[in-house]
């Protein structure tokens, strides 16, 4: 079995997904101006019920149609759209050939039949997502599939030959224009009028053309497909027109970039863990911007927030005239899940998370928190989350129990330790006069004397108190150089 | 029959016939039976009061009035509980008031994402990107120290909005606030405790059970959460 997958009117889609026109049912044609004289090179059908066809000079076709809108040609589109054609059909089966700039043949012998509409329906989807229509017809031979593909909306899988050959008319094969002329002379307008013709009669009044034809409509000897070999391409860049002055516009470039970077990263099971992008400014001056991704990647999703969030960051010193975005890649990571593990769900998703909140708060405001090796009050690092903490941190109530038993209530710190005012007698404190703890101290605990890092410049000491205050509440007050400090309340 | 009582609250006959027809059961018993997914918080009073523990799902809010009433304690058990369910916290800190080194066991920080926010705005940005990572059972938001008119400038559809996020990936939200702030929340408690010198010398196994909530809001919902 074969399918072809056919993207049709490709010269407007590829210029539609660049945003320059809208999709609507106006007679449209694109034209070629690559050559010394331009042409129209594609028509849509309001153009072509109009009388414009391919060839036309653009003054012909105006003279058919006078609202005709043309639109020139992007090579560098339709190329990208070539490409991703090509990419994505290598997800559906391994052995695709380029059959035509618009159109691919998948060699689909070794997949079960029951998923092949199934496959096509996604494939469908991951086109649609890359703003591309796309139609794809399945049959037993690469010409038949051909021919179901220009009758699909979007699948057509050919299950009975008589009947789908009733419906291809002979205009739509590769056959020469005499040939089929002949052939309309005899009173032949579908392929199963053609197939009921003996095949010996056919060789003698039309030579090797016609028994090529009759055999290709029987689907004896199918041909063999030259398989294309593709190699990845993790880049993208784009010269722009007009200057790049907005966020906004930047971002719909590289959402662009990105998804079509998704189907070579999904295509070579590989995951991206730098982004770099180039900008070529309006001074003719490059500024690079490498972002690291915490977790690699190969979603789009994913790596467009990671951008988006990086380039809300961003100055350039000129307007932006040209786009490069190239992916560092590593080996996509696949993780069966254990049940005993302790791992994040969804670790690309944290990693992105993660990268927007430092981004709010600033570094080390955000993370895991760790102990220090040190005897002085709130020592403590600030290290990135481990999102896989595997079997060994999984816990149970029995190590906790057998833990050593804490005592009494946490603290809730101020940071930084207020200034107080306080009363003490007799060497105890007393009252604390002014401010929002302001009263009387009801008990206290110490005086807890501390001190550490005599062998440094950095040494400390301290004595500490724990106070309740009339008012209810319990804190723990310190003194230091003289100075009483207020550190947190407990509970 | 005239009364009956669920969860500690007295339900009447309407109310009754109500909750049986969303059951679909037929009697108390087969009320009883129907149970939805809880997150115990390991506080004896809090878990007997809500039938188990907090509602998956929701957003929570845990009013501490007073100072040394229990708030930073709550806190730190339900970061414990994370880690005792093998999953992932993450606190919200608005005012950057979490000592680390008052943690039980310094294992249960490896489960914790901290982010230290300097004000209520920050709090909220934060609140909002982690709302929509499916990544943590429970996400954690300290605003006690939170000055009132912060929060009460904080428009209510922000609160639903971060419930609706909480509905959506099934994540745990508990709110610790000094004073009743949080329209959209689905149970609200009250501590009631005041703890006194002696008490830092108790180990805080004891403490715990030392702890008595108040249920403010969530009476019916947490009847109609057996749903």
């Amino acid at each position: 079995m074969y399918a072809v997958v056919e993207i049709p009117l490709m010269a407007s889609q590829a210029l539609f997904r660049l945003g320059k026109r809208t999709l609507n049912p106006a007679p449209r044609a694109i034209l070629d101006e690559t050559g010394e004289r331009s042409f129209v090179c594609e028509t849509n059908l309001a153009a072509t019920r109009e009388g414009v066809t391919v060839g036309m000079r653009p003054a012909q076709a105006l003279a058919r149609c006078e609202n005709l809108e043309m639109l020139p040609r992007s090579l560098e589109a339709e190329a990208t759209v070539r490409r991703l054609l090509l990419v994505l059909a290598q997800n559906f089966a391994p052995r695709v050939e380029e059959t035509q700039d618009n159109l691919v043949t998948v060699d689909l012998r070794g997949l079960e039949p029951e998923i092949f509409e199934t496959t096509a329906e996604q494939l469908i989807e991951r086109f649609k997502n890359l703003q591309l229509g796309v139609r794809i017809g399945i049959s037993d031979t690469p010409d038949h599939a051909r021919w179901s593909a220009h009758f699909a909306d979007p699948v057509l899988q050919v299950r009975s030959l008589e009947a789908f050959l009733k419906r291809v008319p002979l205009s739509i094969t590769e056959a020469e224009n005499d040939l089929i002329d002949i052939l309309h002379g005899w009173g032949i307008t579908n392929m199963a009028q053609f197939h009921a013709l003996p095949r010996d009669e056919i060789g003698h009044r039309l030579g090797r053309r016609g028994l090529n034809l009759w055999d290709a409509v029987a689907g004896h000897n199918p041909r063999l497909l030259e398989i294309a070999s593709t190699k990845p391409r993790f880049s993208r860049s784009l010269s722009l027109e007009h200057r790049v002055e907005s966020l906004d516009a930047l971002l719909f470039i590289l959402k662009r970039f990105i998804d079509e970077l998704e189907v070579e990263l999904s295509t070579a099971n590989a995951a991206a863990y730098i982004l770099e992008l180039t900008f070529k400014l309006d001074n003719n001056n490059l500024q690079t911007k490498r972002i690291e991704v915490p977790e690699p990647s190969s979603r789009a999703s994913t790596l467009f927030r990671i951008l988006e969030t990086a380039l809300e960051r961003l100055e350039t010193k000129d307007a932006i005239t040209g786009i490069r975005l190239s992916l560092c890649v590593t080996e996509a990571r696949r993780r069966q899940g254990d049940l005993f593990a302790v791992a994040m769900e969804d670790a690309a998703s944290f990693a992105e998370t993660a990268d927007r909140i430092a981004t709010i708060l600033g570094p080390d405001r955000s993370g895991s928190p760790s102990l220090s090796d040190s005897w002085k009050p709130d020592s403590f690092r600030i290290k990135n989350l481990d999102t896989d903490l595997g079997t060994s941190e999984n816990p149970t109530q029995d190590t906790d129990e057998a833990s050593e038993p804490k005592i009494g209530l946490p603290l809730s710190r101020i940071r930084p330790p207020e200034h107080i005012s306080l009363l003490a007698k007799d060497g105890t404190p007393a009252q604390i006069t002014g401010g929002p703890y302001a009263g009387e101290i009801v008990a206290s605990s110490g005086p807890y004397n501390l001190s550490g890092h005599w062998w440094e410049l950095s040494r400390w000491s301290r004595v500490e108190w724990d106070i309740e205050l009339a008012q209810g509440g319990l804190y723990r007050i310190y003194r230091e150089r003289s100075q009483w400090f207020m550190e947190g309340v407990y509970g | 029959m005239k009364e009956i009582s669920l969860n500690n609250r007295v339900i009447d006959k309407t109310e009754w016939q109500k909750l049986c027809s969303r059951l679909g059961a037929r009697s108390a018993t087969e009320v009883a039976q129907v149970k939805g997914p809880t997150y115990p918080t390991r506080i004896p009073d809090i878990d007997q009061l809500l039938g188990g523990g907090l509602p998956f799902g929701a957003l929570s809010e845990i009013v501490a009035p007073k100072a040394s009433c229990g708030g930073s304690l709550v806190l730190h058990l339900l970061i414990e509980s994370t880690y005792l369910r093998s999953s992932y916290a993450a606190l919200i800190d608005a005012k950057n008031s979490f000592a680390p080194d008052s943690i039980r066991d310094e294992a249960h920080l490896r489960h914790l994402y901290w982010a230290r926010c300097r004000n209520t705005e920050d709090a909220l940005r934060v609140c909002d990107i982690l709302s929509s990572d499916r990544n943590f059972a429970l996400v954690l938001i300290d605003l006690r120290k939170a000055e009132p008119a912060s929060l009460n400038r904080i428009p209510s559809n922000r609160w639903y909005r971060l419930q609706r996020a909480m509905q959506k990936h099934g994540s745990t939200c508990v709110a610790l606030t000094s004073q009743a702030s949080i329209p959209a929340a689905t149970i609200r408690l009250e501590l009631h405790t005041q703890f006194s010198l002696d008490d830092l010398d108790r180990p805080s196994d004891h403490l715990v059970t030392a702890i008595k909530v108040k249920q403010l809001r969530g009476a019916i919902e947490a009847t109609q959460r057996l749903a």
